[in-house]
This record gives C-alpha cells, structure tokens and sequence, in this order.
C-alpha cells in the first residue's frame, strides 16, 4: 500500500517529458500490414497445432528457408543472405530474440540480438532424463563480420573466430567446405550453460549431475546453431527448471555422431 | 479480416506504441509488444470487438512487457537498421536520457508512470491494467516518479547511453 505518496503535481514536468519522450515513435508504412500477416500466421499456426498437437514443430525447408517459430508466437522465415542472390530473396523479417522476433529487415544487416535456449524435446529414460536444446543467436553485434561485405571467406574467419572464442579450449573447432566452423565439446552438466554471445543464455541443470555433449555450427550464413545432449540424473529426478515452452528440430545436418543417441521424434 | 479489426488497428497502433515505447525504451521492443498485443486481439476479436478491445490491448500490452521483463533477457540493439518498409518511424529527436532514466525503474512503477503520463489514466485504471490494488498502483506511481527524477539528477547531461534508436 502506499505510504506517504508525493503529490504528483510535484512532477507535471517529468510527465510531460515522458510524453513528450515519446511523440517522435510512430507507425511506419508497414505496421498494420505486419500485425494482419502476423494474425493469418497464428491462426494458420493455431489450426496446425490442433491437428498435429504431437508432432515435432519446426520444420526446416528446401532452399535453405529456414522456419523458426519465436517464443512469442511468430514464425520467422529467414533465408541467408548469400544464397539469395537478389535483396528480395534475401529480404527476411525476423531473427530470434529472447522469446520474440526482431523484424530487422534485410537479414544481412541483422547484427543484434540473442536468443535464450529451448529445450527441443525430453523424454524420461532409465535412470535420468535426457534432453535435447538448440539455441539460436544473431552474429555478435559488437563484431566487424556482418554489414558490408558477406564474403564466404569473411564469413569463415568471423566463424572461426566465434567457434575458438565459444569453446575455449575444451574442444577444437573444424572448418567444412562450405565454411561452416564446428566445434564439438563436452561440459559437466552440474549447473548453468552459457550460450557464447554475450553471455546470454542460460540452460541450468539444477542439481543434476552428468554430461553436457554439444556441437555448435557456425554457419557461412550468419547463424550458429547449437545442438546438446544432456545425460543427467538428479535425486529426485526433476532435472529442468522450466516446462519446454518450444519445440525446435533436431538438427540432422550438425549432429552425426549416433553414439550421442539423438533421435528425431524423440 | 474482420473490417472493424482493421480499423482498430489503424487507430489503436499510434496509441499503443507509444505506450510500448516507452515502457521498452526503444522503438524495436515497442513494436513487437504492440504487434503481439494487437495479434492477441485479433485471435478473440469476436470476444472483445463489442465491449472494450482497446482496454483489452492495452492490458495485454502492459502485461507482456512485464512478463518480457521477468525473463530477463538483455539485448545489445545494433543502431539504426537500413530496413525497408519499417512498422515504426522515428519523426524527430528522442529523448535518451529520459528513456534511459525510465528503463532503471522497477517494471511496475515504470508502468505506472508511463501510463500516468501517456494516457492520462488515473490510479484506478493503472490499477485495473497492472492488475493490482489501487493502493498499490498510487503508490508505484508516487514512487516511480520520485525515483525518475532522482534518477535524472544522477546522471550528467547526455552521459545516460542508448543504443538502438
């Protein structure tokens, strides 16, 4: 309850510097085609979800199209600047962000944000749980790497760089013919993982004890997408701190080792 | 769609995104809280198109950027994006200090202020859309307007940093 309130007369002033803070922000040309596209989205979302309610969610399509439903509710279609060939190919309105999508126009120029992890499915296993997460995340937008000049070989050095900085001596990172940089490495599951942008990111493993096995891919287009395994085991055999809000696919053309145990539809 | 949906949105987006601009602090966040509140809108239009659908965004809007706040997630915004055909313009100068100043309030009293001097709304109604006693909502306004100007007077002229406007 309140105690001893100020009159808020007292600040007429600040209030009409708050107001007058934001009069420049306006609806641009766009905005109400954005929020009708947005609405079709979701309804067309909404009726795949009531007859596929068990299926994995995320599809990835021909053409690179890659199709990234955000946690707040909005599919993302990017498609790589670079295989695009025209800006119209390579026009995309998203990248992920926290539990939303950033509608940052030309993916080329997309250089900020971050993505919290999602845990792509989990299943109960004898005896602990073992999942799988993905994260996805924009290129560092503190780096040289992304306006300008989409060189393959800039690319790959940018790539390298990250997947050096990410793995940091606990694994080596390996470059693939088509530049993409992967890094493969294992980390005690006894507590929070770091995604490596910015720090953001974080897949806690409350008291579970085991092995975090990871491949991030740092791809020529701009994206890095980490694929882990978690074989762990906790007393009381509630291992995540959160219900999944999400589904992602398993990334097939990163993870190819077997042994990990990676399933699709798991 | 729904014509009448059509024409809310049209009215109802200045409105809201000012709102959301500044309980977000940037012109990127404003725009994804208006268009998931106005999406959410439209997924129970024909519930709310004949009583208040504006209350109805409004509290959506407000809620969500609460809930955007409690996942705690820090962004470092690029600057200014070449973007065609963007959902929001900036037609003048922005106010950084003043932004950054109401982004170092708690998320609640930042609502209150931001509501207060945005929509003219009194205790009551801030109460309705933080969805708290009207106690509670004065005294997140008293205390959110106390704290901003303490806040200013902290910071040196143009030493409070934004990025991404």
């Amino acid at each position: 309850m309140a105690t001893d309130p100020e009159p808020e007369e007292q600040h007429e002033d600040l209030l009409d510097r708050v107001q007058a803070a934001v009069t420049p922000v306006r609806p641009g040309a766009s905005a109400g085609a954005r929020v009708h596209e947005a609405l079709a989205r979701r309804r067309r979302r909404r009726r795949v979800q009531v007859g596929v309610a068990a299926a994995a969610a995320v599809t990835v399509g021909a053409a690179g199209l890659v199709v990234v439903p955000g946690l707040l509710g909005d599919d993302a279609a990017v498609t790589p600047a670079d295989r695009g060939g025209t800006d119209e190919a390579s026009t995309a309105p998203a990248i992920i962000q926290g539990g939303g999508y950033r509608p940052a126009g030309f993916f080329r120029d997309v250089v900020g944000g971050v993505a919290m992890p999602s845990i792509v499915r989990y299943y109960r296993t004898t005896p602990g749980i073992i999942f799988t997460a993905r994260f996805d995340w924009s290129p560092d937008p503190a780096g040289d790497s992304f306006l300008g000049d989409l060189s393959l070989e800039r690319y790959r050095s940018a790539a390298a760089r990250r997947c050096s900085r990410f793995v940091d001596g606990r694994a080596s990172c390996a470059t693939r013919d088509d530049g993409t940089v992967v890094g493969r490495y294992e980390v005690p599951a006894d507590g929070a993982f770091l995604a490596p942008v910015n720090e953001e990111g974080r897949l806690r493993l409350d008291g579970s004890t085991g092995v975090l096995r990871g491949v991030t891919a740092f791809r020529p287009d701009g994206r890095a997408v980490t694929a882990l395994i978690c074989t762990c085991s906790s007393p009381d055999g509630d291992v995540l701190t959160q219900v999944p809000p999400i589904a992602f696919e398993v990334l097939e053309d990163v993870v190819t080792d077997d042994s990990w145990g990676l399933r699709v539809g798991g | 769609m729904d014509a009448r949906f059509e024409e809310f949105v049209v009215v109802e987006t200045p409105r809201l995104l000012r709102v959301a601009y500044g309980l977000t602090g940037n012109p990127h966040d404003a725009w994804d809280l208006v268009q998931e509140a106005l999406v959410r809108v439209g997924m129970k239009w024909r519930k709310v198109a004949d009583g208040n659908p504006g209350g109805y965004a409004h509290t959506t809007l407000v809620r969500l950027n609460i809930d955007r706040g409690r996942r705690a997630v820090r962004e470092r915004l690029p600057g200014v994006l070449p973007e065609r055909d963007r959902p929001v313009r900036v037609d003048g100068d922005l106010d950084p200090a003043l932004v950054a100043a109401l982004r170092g309030l708690p998320p609640q009293q930042r609502v209150a202020v931001v509501l207060r001097a945005i929509e003219d709304l009194d205790h009551a109604q801030i109460a309705e859309r933080l969805g708290c006693s009207v106690g509670t909502a004065r005294s997140h306004l008293s205390r959110g307007l106390a704290r901003l100007r303490e806040i200013l007077a902290e910071e040196p002229e143009g030493e409070v940093g934004h990025r991404g406007d």
